[in-house]
C-alpha cells in the first residue's frame, strides 16, 4: 500500500530527472560555446600573466589556462573536450574566476543563497497576492471593483520588470531614502545569527522582493480571475449551493482549489523565467545574488565566473521546478490518479 | 461593387468594434504611430548628434518635446531613429518564433500519441531553461549583428505558443465537425489547414503581439545591460548610458528624462497589447467585457 502510494511521486521524479539531464546538457553546451569562442585578447592576457608567473611559454600557458581554469583539454578532439567538460561540471568543477582569483564554487556559494532567499519569498508572496486579488475580482465579476482591478493589473503587467525596478529604486531609495539599494546587508553589521543582522538582511532584501512581487503578481491575478469566472458557471457549483454547503467552503474548496490548481504547473514553468529575470533586477539593485555576478562576469569578461554562475542558475531552476512538480500530486488528486493509470 | 461591400463588412466587423472600445482605439493609434516612426520617421525628424553641454537633461519644451539626453541631444530624434531597430529585431524574432511554435504545436496536437509526448517533452524542457541569461551570454559571445540577436530571441519565442496550440488543436480535433471531415476522407493537410487552422488565427495573432512586446522588452533589457551594443540610438543603449554612465537617476532632471523614455516604451507595449486584445475580442465575441 505504501509503495503504491509512492509510485506517482517516483514516476514524476523520474521524468523530471530525465528532463533535468537534458536541460543541463543544453546549459553546458551554451557555456562550452561561450568559453570556446572566448575572444583571443582575453585568453592572451590570461596566458601572459600565467606564463610570467610560472616561467613557461605563452603557448603552454594558453593550454593550462583552458585546462585549469575551465576544465577543457584543447589537445583532445572537440567532442571529447565537450564530454569531459560536461562531466567536470556535473562533478562540481565550475571553473576558476580570474577576477576573484578563487574557484567559482566559492563565489557561487555566496551568491546562490541570496538569490534563492529573495526569489522564493518573492514568488510565494506574488502567488499569494495574485490568488487573493484574482479571487476578489473573479467573484465580483462585472462590478466596478473588478473592472478597475483588471484594467490596472493589465497596465501593470505591461510595464517591463526593469522599469518597475528602476521606478521603485528612484522613489523608495533615491528620493525617499526609505530602503537601501546596495548589497545584502550593511558593512558595519556582524554576519551571524543575531537579531541586528537578520533585521538588516530583511531590510536590504525588501526592495528586490517587492520588485519581484510587483512584477509578477498581476499575471497570476488575471489568470485566477478568468479561472474563477469559468468555475462559477459550472454545474457542480450550483449543485453544491443547492446542497446547502457553506459559502466559506464553496469559496475555499470548490472555487479556490479548482482555480488555483491549473496554475501550479504554470508556476513550475515560470520559475526559469524568474531566475533569469533576476539578472536585471539584481544588477539594478547591486544585490549580490547570482544575477548580479552574472552581469559582473560579463562586464569584466570573466568566463569562468560566467559559466559557473549560469550553470548554477540552471540547476537552481531545475530544483525549483522539481519541488513544485512534486507538490502537485499532494494537492491535486486528479494528478495522482492520472499518473497511476498512465 | 463587391470589393466595396467587402470593405464595408470589414469596417463593420473589425474596424468599428476596435474603434468603439477605448483600449482598441488607443492601441490602433499606437500601432499606426509605430509604423510611421520606423518607416518615415527618420527622414521627417533629422538625427540630432550635436553635443550641447548647456542642454544636458533639459526638460520637455516645444523645441524638444521629450526633453534632451545626457549630451544635450534631442531625445525625440534619438527615439525615432532608434525605433527601427527596436521594432524590427523583435519583429523578426517573433515571426521566426511563431512559425516555429505553430509547426511544433500543430504537429504535436494533430499527430497525438508518442510523437506528441516527445514534442511536449522538448517544449517543457525548453521552457525551464532560464532564457534571459542564455540570450544574454550568447548575445555576448556570438558575432554582434541585429540578425543574431533576433534569432536568439526567436530561440525562446516558440515553446509557450507550441504548448498552447497543441492543447487547442487536440481539443478542436475531438469536435464533431472535424470528425465529419475525417469521415469524409478529406486529406489530413486539408483538415489541419482549412478546417482547424482558421479557428486558431485569433489565438496566434494575439500571441504574436504578446511575444513581440516580450521580445522588445528582452532586447532592450539585453542592450540595457550593455551586452550587445547594436545601434547607438537603441533605446536600451540610451537607457544604459543614462543610468550607468551618466548616473541620471541621481539627478532630478535626469530621473525625469529616464522616466519619459521608459514611459514611451510602456505606452508602446500597452498599445500593442490593447490592439491585440481588441482584435481578439473582434474574432472571439465571448471575450468581450461585460458592459
Amino acid at each position: 500500500m505504501e509503495l503504491r502510494a509512492l509510485f506517482p511521486f517516483a514516476k514524476i521524479l523520474g521524468r523530471r530527472l530525465a528532463y533535468a539531464l537534458v536541460t543541463i546538457m543544453i546549459a553546458s553546451t551554451v557555456t562550452f560555446v561561450a568559453i570556446r569562442s572566448m575572444p583571443g585578447d582575453v585568453l592572451y592576457t590570461l596566458a601572459v600573466s600565467l606564463a610570467e608567473e610560472l616561467r613557461i611559454t605563452i603557448e603552454e600557458a594558453r593550454k593550462i589556462v583552458y585546462y585549469i581554469y575551465y576544465g577543457i583539454d584543447v589537445e583532445k578532439p572537440v567532442y571529447v573536450q565537450y564530454f569531459e567538460y560536461v562531466l567536470g561540471l556535473l562533478r562540481g568543477n565550475l571553473g576558476y574566476s580570474t577576477y576573484f582569483k578563487r574557484p567559482v564554487t566559492y563565489v557561487v556559494a555566496r551568491a546562490l543563497g541570496w538569490t534563492v532567499f529573495t526569489l522564493s519569498i518573492g514568488i510565494s508572496l506574488s502567488f499569494a497576492i495574485g490568488v487573493l486579488t484574482g479571487m476578489v475580482a473573479g467573484f465580483k465579476r462585472g462590478s466596478k471593483l473588478d473592472s478597475t482591478l483588471s484594467t490596472s493589473l493589465t497596465i501593470l503587467s505591461a510595464i517591463p520588470g526593469y522599469a518597475i525596478a528602476l521606478f521603485l529604486y528612484i522613489i523608495l531609495s533615491a528620493r525617499l531614502g526609505l530602503l537601501p539599494a546596495r548589497g545584502a546587508y550593511s558593512p558595519d553589521v556582524e554576519p551571524g545569527l543575531n537579531l541586528r543582522f537578520i533585521v538588516d538582511v530583511l531590510y536590504h532584501a525588501t526592495l528586490p522582493i517587492l520588485t519581484y512581487v510587483v512584477i509578477t503578481f498581476s499575471g497570476w491575478s488575471l489568470l485566477i480571475r478568468s479561472n474563477v469566472a469559468k468555475i462559477l458557471e459550472e454545474d457542480f457549483l450550483k449543485y453544491a449551493e443547492a446542497r446547502g454547503i457553506s459559502r466559506r467552503r464553496i469559496i475555499t474548496t470548490y472555487v479556490g482549489r479548482n482555480s488555483i490548481l491549473p496554475l501550479v504547473p504554470l508556476l513550475a514553468l515560470r520559475i526559469g523565467g524568474m531566475v533569469g529575470g533576476s539578472t536585471l533586477i539584481e544588477s539594478i539593485f547591486a544585490y549580490p545574488g547570482m544575477g548580479y555576478y552574472l552581469s559582473i562576469a560579463m562586464g569584466i569578461r570573466d568566463y569562468g565566473l560566467l559559466q559557473g554562475i549560469f550553470f548554477m542558475m540552471t540547476v537552481a531552476t531545475i530544483v525549483g521546478v522539481i519541488v513544485v512538480e512534486m507538490v502537485t500530486p499532494f494537492i491535486d488528486p486528479r494528478v495522482r490518479r492520472e499518473v497511476v493509470t498512465t | 461593387m463587391r470589393a466595396k461591400s467587402g470593405l464595408y463588412l470589414f469596417y463593420l466587423d473589425v474596424v468599428r468594434p476596435v474603434l468603439k472600445s477605448g483600449r482598441g482605439l488607443f492601441g490602433l493609434v499606437v500601432v499606426v504611430a509605430m509604423v510611421f516612426m520606423a518607416t518615415a520617421g527618420p527622414s521627417v525628424i533629422p538625427l540630432d548628434i550635436e553635443i550641447k553641454p548647456s542642454m544636458r537633461w533639459c526638460l520637455p519644451s516645444l523645441e524638444h518635446p521629450l526633453g534632451c539626453d545626457y549630451l544635450g541631444r534631442d531625445l525625440l530624434s534619438m527615439v525615432v531613429h532608434g525605433s527601427r531597430e527596436v521594432f524590427l529585431v523583435p519583429f523578426i524574432a517573433t515571426l521566426v518564433g511563431v512559425v516555429g511554435g505553430m509547426s511544433v504545436g500543430l504537429l504535436a496536437g494533430y499527430i497525438g500519441g508518442r510523437a506528441r509526448r516527445a514534442l511536449t517533452a522538448v517544449t517543457d524542457i525548453w521552457l525551464t531553461i532560464p532564457s534571459f541569461p542564455v540570450i544574454f551570454i550568447l548575445a555576448y559571445v556570438l558575432p554582434k549583428s541585429p540578425l543574431t540577436i533576433a534569432l536568439l530571441l526567436a530561440l525562446f519565442s516558440w515553446p509557450g505558443l507550441a504548448r498552447a496550440l497543441a492543447a487547442e488543436v487536440s481539443s478542436l480535433k475531438s469536435r464533431d465537425f472535424i470528425e465529419v471531415c475525417i469521415n469524409l476522407r478529406l486529406g489530413k493537410l486539408h483538415v489541419l489547414f482549412r478546417e482547424i487552422g482558421p479557428h486558431l488565427v485569433p489565438f496566434v495573432a494575439y500571441n504574436f503581439a504578446a511575444l513581440f512586446v516580450a521580445n522588445m522588452t528582452s532586447l532592450i533589457g539585453i542592450v540595457l545591460l550593455g551586452v550587445a551594443p547594436l545601434n547607438p540610438t537603441n533605446w536600451g543603449y540610451l537607457l544604459n548610458q543614462m543610468i550607468f554612465t551618466y548616473r541620471g537617476l541621481l539627478i532630478p532632471s535626469g530621473s525625469i528624462i529616464i522616466f519619459i523614455l521608459v514611459s514611451v516604451f510602456v505606452v508602446i507595449k500597452l498599445g500593442v497589447v490593447f490592439f491585440a486584445q481588441a482584435l481578439e475580442e473582434v474574432f472571439n465575441p465571448r471575450l468581450r467585457a461585460y458592459e
